[in-house]
């Protein structure tokens, strides 16, 4: 009995470990993510990711690997999709990692709502940016 | 026949019995049972989680014991959930922050606290 728990345990702990390791070795290889030079990407993607043009070189590599997967569909983007895109770049970039991390996950939160609770919490942000507008004098 | 009656025959025969044993067995048997209280010890637990017991040093793992073997798996599950085995992969990344470079609210929205307030409030 003894002896049995005593590989039971053994086993387990070796299992762990093993994990730990490779989990480390993960974590080490997001750090490490190559980076990508502005000269290296070809033209369609300078054309898509333009306003990063002069920040480029300063994002770190999982960053540009990140970006480069979005700049992918881009080209099947309704145009007005693809001015938001382009709009939104430089503020997305300028997020801290938590940040972005937080907006991904409240998004994916609203995605799991029903579609009309998803207009109905559209709504009233709208309502909250037009009531933060100054309002006209008469 | 109650418990009693039962026991008390039990035991009368085992006296009959034990009377009719010749001497060279009755020999046999005192020096076993001398060697198996020599042998005996009493149980000895230590700190509370094991107990050392008998004659051949068996131990009696106890309830904190039995819970301790657990541990190893738990922090397996621990570790996993902190490691990228249950984080998204990078293609649902790509696909999320496209999503928030592309969708009809803007990304402050998302990063909102009254928006956060709403949403917890909808779901």
């Amino acid at each position: 009995m003894a002896k049995r728990l005593g590989v039971t345990v053994v086993a387990l702990l070796a299992l762990v470990l093993s994990c730990s390791a490779s989990a480390e070795s993960r974590t080490v290889k997001e750090k490490v993510e190559p980076k990508v030079s502005w000269a290296q990407l070809n033209t369609e993607q300078k054309q898509i990711l333009a306003p990063l043009e002069k920040d480029w070189e300063t994002l770190p590599g999982l960053q540009q690997k990140r970006l480069l997967s979005t700049a992918k569909r881009y080209p099947k983007l309704h145009p007005h999709e693809q001015e938001r895109y382009q709009a939104r770049l430089t503020d997305w970039v300028a997020l801290t990692p938590d940040q972005r991390k937080a907006a991904r996950e409240t998004f994916k939160d609203m995605s799991r709502l029903p579609p009309v609770k998803q207009h109905e919490l559209r709504e009233r942000w709208k309502e909250k940016q037009a009531q933060a507008q100054p309002q006209p004098i008469n | 026949m109650n418990e009693k009656d039962f026991s008390d025959k039990v035991m009368h025969a085992l006296n009959t019995g034990l009377q009719q044993i010749d001497g060279s067995k009755l020999s046999r048997l005192k020096k076993a049972r001398d060697q198996a209280m020599v042998a005996y010890r009493e149980p000895v637990s230590i700190l509370g989680l094991v107990t050392v017991t008998g004659p051949t040093s068996w131990v009696k793992y106890n309830l904190i014991q039995k819970s301790l073997i657990w541990l190893p798996l738990i922090a397996l599950i621990a570790i996993l959930a902190g490691t990228n085995v249950f984080k998204e992969p990078e293609s649902e990344i790509g696909e999320l922050d496209a999503a928030l470079l592309t969708g009809e609210l803007p990304i402050n929205a998302f990063l909102d606290k009254d928006f956060d307030t709403w949403l917890r409030g909808s779901e």
